[in-house]
């Protein structure tokens, strides 16, 4: 025989499955309930203030520290040393201080040198 | 004529109550005589539409809180334009969906939402399983989320279309096609088990 749900429907509608708590145990649970809610909703507005300002204290904090180790850093700060001359003078310089360097016989063997390997690039582009 | 001075004065109490529970809910000092008149007036009807969606006792209790919680933190933002425990019910039902989540993800067997709810069904009750309302109400857990809320709404609350739009945010076209589905999947369910 199918079951007819709208026969049935004043039973089903009345009656549950579901343990209802008693009076005693209703009115525990409705104090638990109600010191929780109170509780979560009243601890908000009031943490609200002191979070906020321990926020701001340490932000201030952080930024006094950062602001200082910046000053010290600026201070203290290691001067470059000087690089060696070479590094610093353009290539006709160090050319020039090379030159004034050498002994007559070195600067002869130089002139040689250039001179041959000119004429031996003009012989090059030539061909 | 006396019914319908009946109906006129009850409505005025209920109108009376909600109104005072609003005013005592947002003093500071009166808080916790606004709690005591929201559970008095409205804490059984919130307890059974929530403990027939979770279940579980203690998952009701936990649902029921967070609730509480959340009426007594937004009712500043209740606009009196619906009935207050039309918006209790809103707030009540988003608690449950919130719940469902949060089990999804904190238990694996929870994917089969509907078996585990039946389970727990049978697990807290002492009654025989051979039971016909058991039958009834493991049926009702067996339907898709949506259906469940529906039929409950309808069913065991006898809420209006209206007020369930309102409250589940659907047109009510779409509810009346949900609930006339929920009847026919649990007669059918429940023809098979018999």
């Amino acid at each position: 025989m199918p079951f007819n749900i709208e026969e049935q429907e004043d039973f089903l509608k009345k009656n549950s499955p579901y343990k209802a708590p008693d009076d005693a145990q209703w009115e525990a649970m409705q104090q638990r309930i109600k010191a929780k809610t109170l509780e979560a909703t009243a601890s908000q507005p009031k943490n609200k203030i002191p979070l906020l300002r321990t926020w701001k204290i340490t932000a201030t904090a952080a930024s006094l520290a950062l602001i200082l180790s910046i000053g010290y850093l600026i201070k203290n700060k290691p001067e470059k040393e000087a690089p060696p001359l070479s590094a610093i003078s353009n290539p006709e310089t160090q050319l020039n201080a090379a030159i004034t360097g050498l002994n007559e016989t070195e600067l002869n063997w130089m002139h040689q040198l250039t001179e041959n390997e000119i004429s031996e690039q003009n012989e090059y582009f030539e061909n | 004529m006396y019914l319908l001075l009946s109906d006129y004065s009850r409505n005025m109490t209920t109108i009376d109550t909600d109104e005072l529970i609003v005013t005592y809910c947002l003093q500071d000092k009166n808080r916790d005589k606004g709690f005591d008149l929201l559970m008095k007036t409205y804490g059984k009807r919130l307890y059974d539409h929530i403990r027939r969606m979770v279940v579980g006792e203690q998952d009701a209790e936990d649902v029921l809180q967070d609730t509480m919680i959340s009426v007594i933190r937004y009712i500043k933002d209740f606009k009196q334009e619906s009935k207050l425990y039309t918006w209790l019910y809103t707030i009540a039902t988003r608690e449950c969906l919130k719940f469902y989540k949060q089990k999804k993800l904190t238990l694996k067997g929870f994917d089969n939402e509907n078996q585990w709810l039946v389970n727990t069904l049978y697990a807290e009750n002492n009654m025989n399983a051979e039971s016909i309302l058991l039958k009834f109400h493991a049926a009702i857990l067996t339907l898709p989320e949506k259906q469940r809320l529906v039929f409950n709404l309808r069913y065991f609350d006898e809420l209006s279309y209206e007020e369930m739009s309102k409250i589940t945010d659907t047109s009510v076209s779409s509810l009346k096609t949900n609930y006339h589905y929920a009847f026919e999947k649990i007669k059918t369910h429940l023809s098979n088990a018999i």
